[in-house]
């Protein structure tokens, strides 16, 4: 980090702060310090080192260096900045049924390495989705990514696991391991677009009342995309199946969302 | 085996056969015309793993086979080795399909998915990945009557089966034990179809094993094929069959298959039947089989071909003239359902009052069934 | 008052008819397995060597629809067959003669008191199987077997030998006799 010019805070949350700064090599560069206190926090940094270091996808960041020190318990990523503006604030470019199917559609292509690697990013949510000038979506902060194929750190006695609750699928929010996979993301995937469609979160108690947000996700009672006017049969189905309570009545792979996309939106997205 | 492989040439009936190791020895398997396995599943029926019951010792990569004396602890150690040698076998054998077999538990522990993926499901799945075949894979599930019926565990099968995108297909077995010849319980029916219609929303091949008449109430939810089996213990799945510690138990009562009442009639109503019944015959459909056995000299005994090989012909052909699509289908089996409850009522009528199985009592359970899969076909609104 | 088991009821039933049954010159047989049920009372009537007539006889305490369904199972190797329902609980057999009826299979009451009525009188026929009817035979021949060789017996078909005690029964299909039943001829 002494190496790096220009330095400043981006976000501060738990065992890891996040800064922005000017690397002599690689330009702009997002730093992650962590300060773990037990080995399962370094293992996790290690995780999402070791993940994005396999993952060669233009829309995730690169990661460039992963260091560790564990006589002062820190570790260091040093990533690239994605340049961009997070979807929340670009909402207004999402309007159109056709503009949100064209969001998923990138996002389903971003997410398609990862999904191939048996990586779930188990977080997609508006915070973590940025749009570059070119309207690229790219998709960052894979800090709970988990691996399928190795052993979950998370704490299995959690009622509810790791990820924000708002955008958790009903697997995440009862904990249930075993049944996160790509589907999982899909569900996100799901609430992100029906959020754009709407204009408010689908799963709201003010939309459609229940006790809070994870309740209504988990008991799969949200506002349908029907209720705009206007909307097709087709997104209507869409989202149907990707805010599925149960996994298995969503879409099965990467490749069968993708080809309802294609089938009812065709390829010029 | 010799029925049904004549069944298939000579009389056409089926697509394909299902080879039982258990009855079955290695070679004769191998020696199957190419033609015949090409269009063939075989079940590894690791059910009982320590079974060396019938032709499974033939089989080399059959754990018990592989580790006399096996013990559980020894399963996941050997189970690569079987694996491999077993997926090689399906392959080089040209089979349809690479079928990973399932085992069998009387009780299902908290982690009994888990338990499957790490003893046979992921080392048959390495399997496939190393001997690099391109075959379709079917996993095979026994769904026990608590995952049909209850929806929690239903849910959990389904999403354990659906996350798994390296297989193709399911080979199905729904386990029912029950004390009468036929399923009666509508709830199971109305289950069964549910988990069927799930894996093909998932764009799985589903192969229905075990079955009896019900397959023709399944394939309203679409599945790619249903099972005949020839004797009864073919038709309901029983881990009982695999158990080498299992007394033989007395021959079953000769039955024969009626296409019209969509059940196995005991012989003891047939002739029943035939004294006062007119047109008995055209209950029983027609096959090259009908006009011996209806003659007043067949010896009637559940050993005899006749009765299976009739069975072939006829539920073959019910099932090849099953409708398309399936909203059509399902309007066709209730026809069907309702035609065989006026029958019965016009034997009973006759005078012919037989017991509950041969009596038809199975078919209400399917119509509440139908509508119980129909509501949730509603409900889903997919 | 109720008989409170089939087996009171049995040893009952047997103790006030078997006179009768002797006095027609029939034979008795508790329980022979047929093959496809086990009938409470067979009762045999020969003539000569042969078995010319086989009633099949069904006790049930009161669960009448059972009993009907496995007597109308008897007739495909006996002329008749009987339900026997135990006279307290007569009436919802009763309330279902129509049933009874339908299927040609008698129905009849019994008490504590030996009295015996029937209610439904059974259709007398020829058995529905000749395969059954003969292995029944074979089964009575066992049962019966006090029976010497007798080459001048006319039977209609020679079915099998017991070997050990070359009893020869053979089984004459029995055609529609006259309107009094065989049953009824011996009830009380």
């Amino acid at each position: 980090m002494r190496s790096c010019e220009r330095v400043e805070e981006l976000k501060k949350g738990g065992q890891r702060t996040a800064y922005k700064a000017v690397h002599p090599e690689h330009g702009l560069v997002v730093i992650k310090h962590t300060q773990y206190q037990s080995p399962k926090t370094l293992e996790r940094v290690s995780r999402e080192a070791e993940l994005l270091r396999s993952l060669d996808c233009p829309c995730i960041p690169t990661l460039y260096e992963f260091m560790v020190d564990p006589s002062r318990r820190e570790a260091l990523t040093i990533e690239e900045y994605i340049p961009g503006d997070e979807l929340q604030a670009r909402k207004a470019d999402y309007k159109s049924e056709r503009q949100i199917i064209g969001l998923l559609r990138a996002l389903a292509n971003c997410m398609q390495v990862p999904w191939a690697k048996r990586v779930v990013h188990r977080d997609l949510k508006p915070s973590n989705i940025l749009i570059t000038s070119d309207g690229r979506p790219h998709v960052i902060d894979f800090g709970i990514a988990r691996f399928l194929d190795k052993e979950s750190l998370t704490n299995t006695v959690a009622m509810m696991g790791p990820g924000t609750a708002m955008y958790a699928a009903p697997e995440q929010l009862e904990n249930r391991k075993t049944e996160v996979d790509a589907r999982t993301d899909f569900f996100a995937l799901g609430i992100i677009a029906l959020e754009l469609h709407l204009g408010r979160h689908p799963f709201s108690p003010e939309a459609v009342g229940g006790d809070s947000i994870p309740a209504n996700i988990v008991s799969g009672r949200y506002l349908g995309p029907e209720t705009k006017e206007g909307t097709t049969q087709a997104f209507v189905t869409l989202i149907r199946r990707l805010l599925q309570v149960e996994p298995y009545l969503r879409f099965r792979t990467p490749a069968a969302l993708s080809a309802y996309l294609q089938t009812h939106w065709g390829c010029d997205l | 085996m010799r029925w049904n492989i004549d069944s298939f040439q000579s009389d056409q009936v089926g697509d394909g056969l299902i080879i039982s190791p258990l009855n079955c020895k290695a070679e004769r398997v191998e020696a199957l015309p190419v033609g015949i396995r090409r269009c063939s599943i075989f079940d590894p029926q690791f059910y009982l793993p320590k079974s060396q019951k019938g032709k499974l010792a033939t089989y080399p990569f059959f754990p018990a086979t592989r580790c006399e004396g096996l013990a559980t602890s020894d399963l996941e150690k050997i189970m690569e080795h079987c694996a491999e040698e077993c997926v090689r076998f399906q392959v080089d054998s040209d089979f349809e399909y690479v079928v990973i077999p399932t085992r069998y538990l009387d009780a299902l522990p908290s982690n009994y998915l888990q338990q499957l993926d790490e003893q046979i499901v992921n080392p048959f799945l390495e399997a496939v990945r190393a001997v690099g075949s391109d075959k379709p894979v079917l996993l095979t599930v026994i769904a026990k009557a608590i995952q049909v019926t209850d929806s929690d565990q239903r849910d959990a099968l389904l999403n354990w089966i659906t996350g798994k995108d390296d297989i193709d297909g399911v080979y199905l077995i729904l386990e029912n034990a029950r004390l009468t010849k036929q399923i009666k319980d509508a709830d199971f029916l109305a289950g069964a179809l549910k988990i069927i219609h799930a894996l093909k929303l998932n764009d799985l091949r589903v192969v229905v094993g075990y079955n009896s008449t019900e397959g023709i109430l399944y394939s309203i939810a679409g599945p790619d094929a249903v099972a005949m089996g020839c004797f009864e213990n073919l038709r309901a799945f029983s881990s009982r069959r695999f158990d080498t510690t299992r007394i033989h138990s007395r021959s079953p009562q000769p039955r024969l298959y009626s296409p019209k009442l969509l059940q196995w009639i005991e012989y003891a109503y047939i002739e029943a039947l035939r004294e006062r019944y007119s047109g008995w015959e055209s209950l029983f459909g027609e096959s090259p089989y009908t006009s011996l056995m209806f003659r007043p000299d067949f010896a009637w005994n559940s050993r005899r071909p006749e009765l299976y090989r009739h069975y072939f012909f006829v539920f073959s052909d019910q099932v090849r003239t099953l409708a398309d699509p399936l909203s059509e289908r399902q309007r066709q089996v209730e026809a069907m359902v309702d035609e065989a409850l006026g029958f019965f009522d016009t034997i009973q009528q006759a005078g012919i009052y037989p017991d509950e199985d041969s009596d038809g009592s199975h078919l209400p359970p399917w119509i509440g069934a139908m509508e119980n899969y129909n509501r949730h076909l509603k409900e889903l609104g997919l | 008052m109720s008989f409170r088991t089939e087996d009171e009821m049995s040893s009952r039933f047997l103790e006030a008819l078997v006179p009768k049954i002797e006095r027609l010159g029939a034979w008795y047989l508790r329980e022979i397995d047929s093959g496809i049920g086990i009938p409470d009372y067979l009762l045999v009537i020969t003539s000569g060597r042969a078995i010319s007539y086989i009633v099949g006889v069904e006790l049930k305490l009161r669960n009448w629809r059972r009993g009907l369904l496995q007597a109308f199972r008897y007739r495909n190797f006996t002329n008749e067959a009987y339900v026997v329902i135990d006279r307290d609980h007569i009436e919802p057999a009763l309330a279902n003669r129509q049933h009874f009826l339908r299927a040609g299979i008698g129905l009849a009451s019994f008490d504590e008191g030996g009295v015996f009525e029937i209610h439904v009188v059974a259709s007398p026929g020829k058995p529905f199987s000749k395969l059954l009817a003969e292995r029944i035979t074979v089964r009575v021949s066992e049962a019966l077997s006090d029976f010497d060789w007798d080459p001048e017996m006319t039977s209609y078909e020679f079915v099998r030998t017991n070997s050990r005690r070359r009893s020869l029964i053979g089984f004459r299909e029995y055609l529609a006799k006259d309107a009094l039943s065989t049953f009824e001829a011996i009830k009380v």
